[in-house]
């Protein structure tokens, strides 16, 4: 197995790790981009085969191929925000974000779905896009050939097949997922970076071929600082980090391009812009940031399920993403499970909580992503800085979400026990484990719908930036030109005016090589009008 | 985070006024002045009941690969959330110590698990957020930092493998 950057660097690709660096350093570039995930990686490669002078910083660090342990104790500090214990304001909802070179989908879990039609429609309605499943298919095949993105030949591991068993069983449709990988050996430890470069991740597809074409990537630096006058971004400003990914102010970077992209995350670029006080007259800077919150249901089987092994996501239902009623949907999809995923998210303590422990090899486990925004009752949440400048993200959870997750949690007890379980546990505190589907739904029920007694989580942060033809109504437009600042764009996942109600990287790919088209051809207008 | 520390203070004060105690008798019977180190040591074996080795030196041992496990990790919160983090040891090592004091027991180490035990579920089940999330936060770490080491994984029918050995 090949460290693709790493040997590439070794052949004179360029590449910095900033928290080497001993002095002040000044960089210039045609485009300097901010963040090397979905948006920011595929934006670089687009750029440089374009003939484009890339700098692509990323505030975690680079690790790649041989250098992934199958470990969560390594895997969660090294590449994972704040060591994937973020959590919003009030610590109701775990957020799962990547923290790497790559960005998320070094550790993702490969589900690609391109945008629902309905999100679409919804989009079209609300902020004035012009996006169709039609219009937008070209880009979707290129980022599916790119990424080899395809439905999962391989039978499902225990866990996924439960979903799909459970599906069969009720009659509710389900889906086999499409995934980017190329060679995977279905060994079920995408979520702490693939050991054997299968899964097609930023780090083994545009950031390698960025560099190739010229590109440099500089790792371990946090941009702190837009700095911006007369409508035009002038320069950006940023620091190291320390070994804990803490900014490190000793020492600071400015970088000058013509073009200015920023693909932080749907929590990190907010938090630049607001850092860097960008003009905002639509006062939806780092507003209507959306989680896909997400409740969990545990079940016991017979059988040995082992969630651990095998491709972590292969099957999904959409039987409940868009309810007739109005009410939250949401979709039906299953974590990979291992050993500290599972510990810290099951309840109980003490006897209670070692006891479902050593059930382990029996546990399946639902999640059921709600489908947030989409309702005057459900706009999301906001991104706040903290005293030291870092964004922490406020997310209010409405009586409207709760009856979502209410509706989630009795349709994946009925799932679990038309698939079989003997028993199943809403992870919730005031949940046992429920013998039959019967007396779940009683329970269920009953149970408090209140922050902190939920466990709910997310892996999918979005909105914050969003796109609207209506400079009144977004922060960017719809090729994510920011509104007022005219040589910045942001590309990434923050330019989503509502969730999905799908797992996000595809769509984040194909708009990013949409909008990227655009902007390759703006800055060659640019350049021969200048030479004309 | 104006409001926080606002409604810790208030939590702070409530506490001591309820006990009748001044907040500074207590610390003096701590033989630390880690409150992390005092809170994780005090939670710990109550938390790990039933998952700990049943060998004494084994526990011992496992307890303290957790603790420090757990205090590694906190490094990589943001700086905000450490400094909540403090505050949150501080108080809750108030309140373990309250209850050591309230009891014949003269150090928490003597305090029994099972009162240890209630004291955090009575955090979960507490009107207050900052407690409820005391609870939550605590045991995640807790639960992290145990099961994130293989020699815990032998209940669990587990094994890492290694790709790339």
């Amino acid at each position: 197995m090949k460290n693709l950057i790493a040997d590439g660097v070794s052949s004179g690709w360029s590449y910095l790790d900033a928290s080497t660096l001993t002095a002040d350093k000044e960089f210039e570039a045609d485009v300097v981009i901010v963040g090397s995930g979905a948006g920011g990686a595929m934006a670089a490669e687009q750029l440089s085969l374009a003939g484009f002078k890339v700098i692509l910083l990323e505030m975690g660090a680079l690790y790649e191929g041989k250098d992934f342990k199958q470990q969560e104790r390594w895997a969660y500090p090294a590449l994972y925000q704040d060591g994937a214990g973020r959590k919003t304001l009030d610590q109701s909802i775990g957020i799962l974000q990547g923290r790497t070179v790559g960005g998320s989908t070094t550790v993702n879990w490969t589900t690609s779905i391109r945008t629902p039609e309905k999100t679409l429609d919804y989009w079209r309605a609300e902020f004035g896009t012009d996006f169709t499943s039609d219009n937008l298919a070209p880009y979707f095949q290129q980022a599916e050939q790119r990424l080899n993105i395809h439905p999962w030949p391989v039978p499902p591991n225990a866990n996924n097949d439960k979903l799909r068993q459970g599906c069969e069983a009720l009659g509710w449709q389900y889906t086999v997922i499409n995934r980017n990988v190329s060679g995977c050996a279905n060994l079920g430890y995408c979520g702490m970076g693939c050991p054997i470069n299968a899964k097609q991740s930023m780090l083994v597809s545009s950031i390698p071929s960025a560099m190739q074409a010229g590109a440099m990537l500089i790792s371990r630096v946090s941009v702190r600082e837009l700095k911006w006058k007369n409508g035009q971004v002038q320069s950006l400003l940023a620091v190291p980090v320390d070994p804990y990914f803490q900014p490190d102010f000793k020492i600071k970077l400015s970088f000058k391009a013509k073009h200015y992209i920023v693909a932080a995350g749907a929590i990190g670029s907010p938090a630049l812009l607001l850092r860097s006080k960008v003009p905002n007259p639509s006062n939806r800077l780092g507003k209507h940031t959306y989680l896909h919150p997400s409740a969990i249901s545990g079940a016991l089987f017979e059988d040995t399920i082992a969630g651990h092994s095998g491709a972590p996501q292969s099957i999904y239902s959409d039987q409940f993403v868009w309810p007739s009623n109005g009410q939250a949907g949401f979709k039906l999809e299953v974590p990979p499970l291992h050993p500290v995923l599972v510990a810290t998210k099951l309840t109980g303590v003490a006897q209670s909580h070692a006891a479902l422990m050593q059930q382990f090899n029996q546990l399946q486990v639902v999640i059921a992503l709600v489908r947030d925004g989409f309702h005057p009752d459900s706009q999301g949440g906001t991104v706040l800085l903290s005293d030291h400048g870092e964004p922490v993200v406020d997310y209010p959870i409405s009586d409207y979400l709760w009856q979502g997750v209410q509706s989630a949690y009795l349709a994946m007890a009925e799932l679990q026990f038309a698939a079989g379980a003997k028993s199943v546990l809403p992870i919730h505190q005031d949940a046992q484990l429920y013998s039959s589907w019967g007396q779940a739904r009683e329970a269920i029920k009953a149970l408090p719908l209140q922050k902190y007694r939920a466990t709910l989580t997310s892996a999918h942060v979005m909105g914050g930036c969003n796109m609207s033809a209506d400079p009144a109504k977004g922060v960017v437009n719809l090729q994510g030109r920011h509104h007022q600042l005219d040589n910045l764009s942001v590309f990434d996942g923050s330019v989503l005016p509502s969730s999905l109600g799908a797992n996000p990287q595809l769509t984040i790919y194909a708009l990013t090589l949409r909008n990227t088209k655009a902007l390759v051809k703006s800055l060659n207008e640019v350049i021969k009008a200048q030479s004309d | 985070m104006n409001r926080r520390q606002f409604i810790f203070r208030s939590l702070a004060l409530t506490l001591a006024a309820s006990t009748g105690y001044a907040v500074y008798q207590y610390q003096s019977l701590q033989g630390s002045d880690n409150a992390a180190v005092l809170v994780l040591d005090a939670l710990l074996p109550a938390v790990l009941m039933g998952a700990l080795p049943l060998d004494a030196t084994a526990q011992q041992l496992s307890l303290q690969q957790s603790r420090d496990a757990v205090l590694e990790f906190l490094a990589y919160l943001p700086q905000s959330q450490q400094q909540q983090l403090d505050q949150l040891f501080q108080l809750l090592q108030q309140d373990l110590a309250r209850l050591a004091l309230t009891g014949q027991w003269l150090q928490l180490v003597e305090l029994p698990l099972s009162q240890r035990l209630d004291l955090l579920l009575s955090w979960r089940d507490s009107y207050f957020s900052l407690l409820q999330q005391a609870f939550s936060g605590l045991r995640e770490l807790i639960y992290g930092a145990f099961y994130g080491q293989p020699q815990h994984w032998q209940a669990l029918g587990y094994s890492a493998p290694e790709f790339n050995p």
